[in-house]
């Protein structure tokens, strides 16, 4: 960087010099691999993923029951004019929110740390095997290129994956 | 905040996209806002009061509208990203520009795999911050204010009971952008330390491989990798709980629409579709707020990101023209005067770098450069075009202070060949051709037969035209100086500099190099820095740097009587120097300088 040429009396195109940053997204080669590779990450964290997916059933559950027990209310209690009624199942509304908030939160924490922790390893074995490729693969291979690569993947597959985890 | 706005200038040129997305957006509000209204038409007047007609035509409306806002919000979410990508694209250019412009100082102190980040993953977030929030930034408070509105004026009672609940819901927000821009800064600049880790990695791989650093470089990697992950942790668990808890906020306002409106329909203030428009209405309001809640986060990394571009942007550049200043005429005469020039790197004051140095180039001599690696020779060199400024002191080019001259008009007239040969991918041509796009064919072959790598190029099958890669990877250290060397002396300096740009070329074609250049190049004023002593010989002047004071100055004749330091390395390299005395070129060089 400190010894960048100044040689250059004429502007030229601002492209030069450095590694394209490309915009177009790449197909994976086999979709099927890549899937599962990945997938292999999160298979470290099995129990979690359970857990978490029952969670997330008892808390879509909890959820449901909201719009149920709204139409119940409706129908049941308000429609007849039935006071304490309105107030039992208002109650048992505000039961059934909590219990989907305290599960939501939960299943939301593990999923975080798991998730990352994934991604974290994913990182990990991808510099190792950076390490152990040919001198020949990075004469092919521009490190402007590498660079854009490695760092546009790593931001994709974090935003995939933090995206996700709220909206499972 | 102030940053993503003063980033907003980026968007004018595409003003008019912008504008006719927000129009769009207003649109499908108030078609958003309509539908609740439908709703409870079609179960007031048409179930209830079992007209048929009432619920079919109203339903049909319901579709209409529905369709028509569907797809309004396709044209605005294209418009968006269309003035996004743009918006990206300029800024990018602009920070490319910017970078171009910095001096050398200010480039020692940013970080390639930071820089990268910036230019990359910063840019992202930035662009995706003001698509974001042309999509829903200005949606999600037109329906807040609209459904409020609404909801007032169906039953005002209600409504005041609700808005406890909605300012709870604000109050979460701010505390949740507020909260979390910090992290997200953090979070950006772990990710540049992680960048930096690679980068450094990927260019220095030969080093990493040939130093068996392997491990090493694995645990440095493994150290930023966790600090990243952590703290990314950190904003995971904000967002896990945040979320729900909005979402918990929306239900309660449910809950006391049931429980409080009910009471209402049972006293008989309310109908029972007034309750369903009512809890309609608390989704328009509250859904909005859950979505701009999940604007919020994007808003709070949008602000830490355009703090970051803004640090790149707003460098000022520390080598500046000054007001009025002189143009160099087309040619000049080369004299080049240090008058007292001290010199310390970034604010390292303790160790002057170069210490009270005066000497004199007249035009068209060949000064040649020694020292120990270190001494400052680079330090030394990098002063007559000024990529740095002196501490103390001045460089004067013709009797003018650099300081005085326009930048351009005076790299014009030097040509530099920098220590560490840099190659940019492109043909052999275009390198060589590089400062001087417009050369001529002869001129190339000439400056290139100079180099004495004009043979080398014509035994490529592709010539000339033989493509280089990045950095120069398909070339040996040789070749690529050489290169280099054509490069510089291709633009006809009257200023040469040559900072050891022959280390990695053999003794008999560097002596053919000096004899071509001094063929060449006769009025030019040439600085060599050299490691071997056979490379300075036959200067008009030589110079010996040691640890960053004029050691010694003269010609070799005298030096080597007067001037014990100049002695010793000529001892230390040709051996017992009498053998030399008067025959100019030696064979048995010890060349580990
Ligand atoms: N960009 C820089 N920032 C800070 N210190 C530097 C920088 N470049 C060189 N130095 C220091 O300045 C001194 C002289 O360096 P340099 O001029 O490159 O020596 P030479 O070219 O004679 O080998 C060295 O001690 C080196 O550590
Ligand atoms: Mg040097």
């Amino acid at each position: 960087m400190a010894e960048q040429n100044k040689q250059n009396k004429r502007p030229q195109g601002p492209a030069h010099g450095m590694g394209p940053i490309r915009g177009v997204i790449e197909k994976p080669k086999d979709v099927k691999k890549s899937i599962q590779r990945t997938a292999s990450y999160f298979a470290a964290y099995k129990v979690e993923l359970i857990f978490v997916f029952f969670l997330v059933i008892l808390y879509t559950l909890a959820g449901l029951a909201g719009p149920y027990l709204m139409g119940v209310a409706i129908d049941g209690y308000i429609t007849e004019k039935d006071l304490p009624g309105l107030t039992r199942i208002a109650l048992i509304m505000l039961g059934a929110y909590l219990l989907s908030l305290i599960l939501q939160a939960i299943a939301n924490w593990i999923m975080a740390n798991a998730s990352q922790k994934a991604l974290k390893k994913m990182r990990t074995d991808l510099f190792h095997h950076l390490q152990f490729l040919s001198l020949r693969f990075f004469d092919r291979n521009p490190a402007g290129d590498l660079m854009s690569r490695l760092t546009n993947d790593i931001n994709a597959i974090n935003q995939a994956v933090s995206m996700n985890v709220t909206s499972l | 905040m102030k940053k993503i706005l003063k980033f907003l200038s980026y968007i004018k040129p595409y003003r008019k996209q912008a504008i006719i997305s927000m129009v769009l957006l207003v649109c499908v509000v108030f078609m958003d806002l309509a539908i609740p209204r439908l709703v409870q038409r079609i179960i007031d007047d048409g179930v209830y009061q079992k007209n048929m007609a009432i619920v079919t035509n109203t339903t049909l409306i319901m579709l209409g509208i529905s369709m028509l806002s569907t797809i309004f919000s396709i044209a605005n979410n294209t418009l968006s990203v269309q003035v996004g990508e743009a918006f990206a694209r300029d800024l990018r250019e602009a920070i490319f520009v910017k970078i171009q412009k910095l001096s050398y100082s200010n480039l020692d102190e940013l970080k390639t795999g930071d820089l990268i980040v910036r230019l990359t993953s910063d840019i992202n977030v930035l662009q995706q911050t003001y698509r974001m929030s042309m999509r829903i930034g200005l949606r999600g408070p037109l329906l807040i204010i609209g459904s409020i509105i609404l909801m007032f004026s169906t039953n005002a009672s209600l409504t005041l009971k609700i808005v406890p609940l909605l300012v709870l819901t604000l109050a979460l927000i701010v505390l949740f952008i507020a909260k979390l821009g910090p992290i997200f800064r953090m979070v950006q600049e772990k990710l540049g330390n992680l960048n930096n880790v690679l980068q450094e990695n990927i260019a220095g791989v030969r080093v990493v491989k040939a130093f068996v650093r392997r491990k090493f470089e694995e645990k440095h990697f493994e150290d930023v990798n966790e600090d990243y992950t952590s703290i990314h942790i950190r904003v995971m668990r904000y967002i896990s709980f945040v979320f729900p808890l909005l979402m918990f906020l929306i239900n309660m306002g449910v809950l006391a629409i049931v429980w409080i409106g009910g009471r209402q329909v049972i006293s008989g203030t309310l109908s029972i579709g007034g309750i369903v428009a009512f809890s309609n209405y608390l989704m328009t309001t509250m859904g909005p707020l859950l979505i701009m809640a999940m604007l919020a986060n994007i808003v709070a990394s949008g602000m830490a990101s355009a703090d970051r571009i803004d640090e790149v942007i707003s460098l000022v550049p520390d080598i500046k023209e000054g007001q009025g200043a002189k143009k160099l005429p087309k040619t000049i005469k080369g004299k080049v005067q240090f008058d007292k020039v001290s010199f310390f790197y970034n604010g390292n004051c303790e160790e002057k770098v170069l210490d009270e140095i005066s000497l004199t180039a007249n035009p068209g001599e060949n000064i040649a450069i020694l020292g120990a690696t270190g001494s400052g020779k680079t330090t030394l060199i990098n002063l007559i075009p000024r990529f740095y400024d002196t501490s103390e002191g001045r460089v004067l080019i013709d009797g003018q202070d650099v300081k005085d001259l326009e930048q351009d008009s005076l790299l014009a007239h030097i040509g530099i060949t920098p220590q560490e040969t840099i190659l940019f991918s492109g043909s052999i041509r275009e390198n060589i051709c590089y400062g001087k796009p417009d050369a001529s064919k002869e001129e190339m072959i000439i400056a290139a037969k100079t180099a004495q790598v004009h043979d080398f190029i014509m035994s490529l099958p592709e010539g000339y035209e033989t493509s280089v890669s990045a950095r120069g990877v398909n070339l040996s250290g040789g070749q690529k100086q050489r290169i280099a060397i054509a490069r510089a002396i291709l633009l006809k300096p009257e200023i040469l500099i040559l900072d050891d740009s022959t280390s990695s070329v053999d003794v008999e074609t560097e002596t053919k190099i000096q004899d071509a250049l001094e063929e060449l190049i006769k009025g030019s004023t040439t600085f060599v820095v050299a490691q071997r002593i056979s490379t300075v010989l036959k200067a008009d002047k030589i110079i010996v740097i040691d640890r960053g004071k004029l050691a010694a100055e003269g010609t070799h004749q005298e030096l080597i009587r007067s001037s014990p330091i100049y002695k010793e390395i000529y001892d230390s390299q040709l051996g017992d120097g009498n053998q030399l005395a008067n025959n100019g070129k030696n064979k048995q060089i010890n060349t580990g300088a």
